[in-house]
């Protein structure tokens, strides 16, 4: 017999080629079209290489942007979905974009003189005070974390906070609703390495948390009783869970915005290569919503050439009626 | 004593009033206690109270003699086991995945299950004569093949990897009303498994029941327990008469008798 662990080791590694090849072909597609052997020709000098600059100042870190915020989203909503015990959670259920939304869009309607990530460091503000507020409710009555209240409060908080985003857009000028709805849409315009050097860390620290949290996370979702006597610290992994799977979401949508689906459907589809591990979805998953949403941001940069459409529209597009296929042929 | 809880009370911190109340067991190696009462007595609070997973207002819970709220939580794992009445799952695991996620307790945060722990589980499936469900999706079985899925789960938890007997004697499975969901032919199914494993390895069970035939036929020690109190305990022929089964149900003895009479173990 051998483990079922080791079964699922060849998707994973398909998932890692899959982000590997995506990351490094979309910066060569695009409305203008680049040689592959001139951006890497070294007989050329930099500065006066339009192929190299394109790719490497425009196009990669777009690229790395997509694979960072997609492989995080994913990733983050199957946390959400492991610690909430439902399929149907995502990053945003318990109301960390909400949040996000509101920072980022208080400081492009208040606060446009900022310095530059002003609205990045903003909406990554809003969406630890969502997250201050949620788990505070959660908390209030129980010791531990109630799942049933969490959902009840994020999915109120998620309301309230759309209602205050319309106030702020309501008082805004006609520019900085424009730029406030882009910002809504999804957008990974990074156009530098900063933005992602920023948010790395915060990813990283949350990805050490996931890692350990794949087996417990399989244990809570046989029920909480059931992972405390088979020895799960319940309280401490379901705090941990919620804790850095909303920090990995708000670093996330402080990059590229509330991009939607790219944190459900991409763990419904590994689950159905890998089955419910885990500590296979989890990885999977990651790799998996990299290659996703930098494969759904080429296409946002080359159906409508020379527009360049929000990325968000394009996943919703195709994540919309894919999850709804979703739902209607499985339970 | 293996397992013994000295005047436990515990009340639920939203809930009215006490749901165990003054509660005094002792559990000995190889005991088959079942503990019986309406539904609303308190059984599935005092199984979780034995098995740590509630913390008491009043009293302890010692296992073997030490307080087991002072036991490290894995430790407890490997010698307390818990299947609970009915398992739902969030995601399709497959039948042996919820066997090896028993073997938790063993591994260490970043350990990957070993040769070690998929014998325990060959062994639990096994016992339980679940070889045929190992690699089917846990939600399509039916409610018996569940239950004796999760009692796998258990067992593996509990296998320790001694040589002759797995389960060794100082082990305990608790079950939370393990037949209550299931007709007659998978009652007789779970009873049977039970039976086999405890002649086999001597392994302690505690489960909780309403079901009289069911307690009769298998327990070698009854609680009754009415409203969060012990009403009788001891052995079944002790505890199982008209008087006291007829107060713990509330009707009248001569109604318990005729059940009682068909229960028994000829």
């Amino acid at each position: 017999m051998t483990a079922p662990l080791r079964r699922g080791l060849p998707a994973i590694v398909i998932c890692f080629l899959a982000m590997a090849v995506a990351v490094l072909a979309a910066p060569f597609v695009g409305s203008t079209p680049i040689n592959f052997g001139r951006v890497f020709g070294a007989s050329v000098p930099f500065a006066d290489n339009p192929d190299a600059q394109i790719f490497f100042i425009a196009r990669l870190p777009r690229a790395l942007a997509a694979a960072l915020v997609g492989g995080t989203l994913a990733a983050a909503g199957v946390v959400f979905q492991g610690l909430l015990r439902n399929p149907l959670a995502t990053p945003y259920t318990l109301g960390v974009s909400a949040g996000a939304s509101l920072g980022a869009m208080v400081a492009i309607t208040f606060g446009a003189t900022w310095a530059i990530g002003g609205v990045a460091t903003a909406s990554l503000a809003g969406a630890f005070f969502a997250v201050a507020i949620v788990y505070a409710l959660a908390t209030a009555r129980h010791r531990g974390l109630s799942t049933t209240v969490l959902l009840l409060a994020g999915v109120t908080l998620n309301a309230f906070f759309s209602a205050l985003i319309l106030f702020v857009q309501y008082l805004s000028d006609f520019a900085q609703t424009f730029r406030a709805l882009r910002w809504l849409m999804g957008d990974l315009d990074v156009a530098s390495y900063t933005p992602i050097l920023a948010a790395l860390p915060l990813v990283g620290l949350s990805f050490l948390a996931f890692a350990w949290l794949a087996r417990p996370l399989n244990l809570l979702s046989i029920g909480a009783d059931a992972a405390s006597t088979r020895g799960v610290h319940v309280i401490g992994a379901q705090r941990l869970a919620f804790f850095s799977a909303s920090l990995a979401t708000g670093a996330a949508v402080s990059v590229g915005g509330p991009i939607g689906f790219v944190g459900i459907i991409v763990p419904h589809l590994v689950r159905l290569m890998v089955g419910a591990d885990h500590r296979l979805v989890l990885p999977a998953s990651t790799f998996f919503g990299a290659a996703f949403l930098v494969a759904c941001d080429a296409i946002a940069r080359t159906v409508l050439a020379p527009v360049e459409l929000p990325v968000g529209i394009v996943t919703a597009v195709i994540g919309g009626p894919f999850f709804l296929w979703l739902l209607i042929t499985r339970r | 004593m293996l397992l013994s809880a000295g005047n436990l009370r515990f009340a639920y911190p939203s809930g009215r009033g006490l749901v165990v109340d003054q509660v005094s067991l002792n559990i000995a190696a190889g005991d088959i206690v079942g503990i019986l009462g309406p539904n609303g007595s308190g059984k599935t609070t005092l199984l979780r109270l034995l098995a740590g997973a509630l913390t008491p207002l009043d009293g302890t819970v010692a296992l073997d003699g030490q307080e087991i709220a002072r036991v490290p939580r894995r430790d407890l794992a490997t010698r307390i086991a818990v299947v609970p009445q009915e398992t739902s799952l969030a995601f399709d695991y497959t039948a042996l995945e919820i066997v090896l996620m028993g073997r938790y307790p063993h591994l260490g945060a970043f350990e990957i299950e070993g040769p070690g722990d998929l014998s325990a589980a060959t062994r639990a499936i096994e016992a339980t004569g679940t070889q045929d469900l190992r690699d089917r999706g846990f939600r399509t079985l039916s409610g018996g093949e569940k239950q004796r899925v999760v009692i796998a789960s258990a067992l593996a938890q509990l296998d320790r990897g001694e040589s002759a007997s797995h389960h060794a004697s100082g082990s305990l499975l608790l079950l939370d009303e393990p037949t209550a969901s299931l007709d007659l032919r998978y009652q007789f199914e779970v009873a049977s498994v039970l039976r086999r494993l405890h002649d086999s390895s001597n392994i302690t069970i505690v489960l909780s029941t309403h079901d009289l035939r069911f307690a009769a036929s298998l327990c070698t020690r009854i609680v009754l327990l009415s409203s969060g109190r012990i009403l009788a305990q001891g052995t079944p022929a002790d505890v199982l008469t008209p008087a006291l089964v007829g107060r713990l149900f509330e009707v009248p003895p001569e109604l318990a008798a005729p059940i009682l009479a068909s229960a028994h173990r000829p």
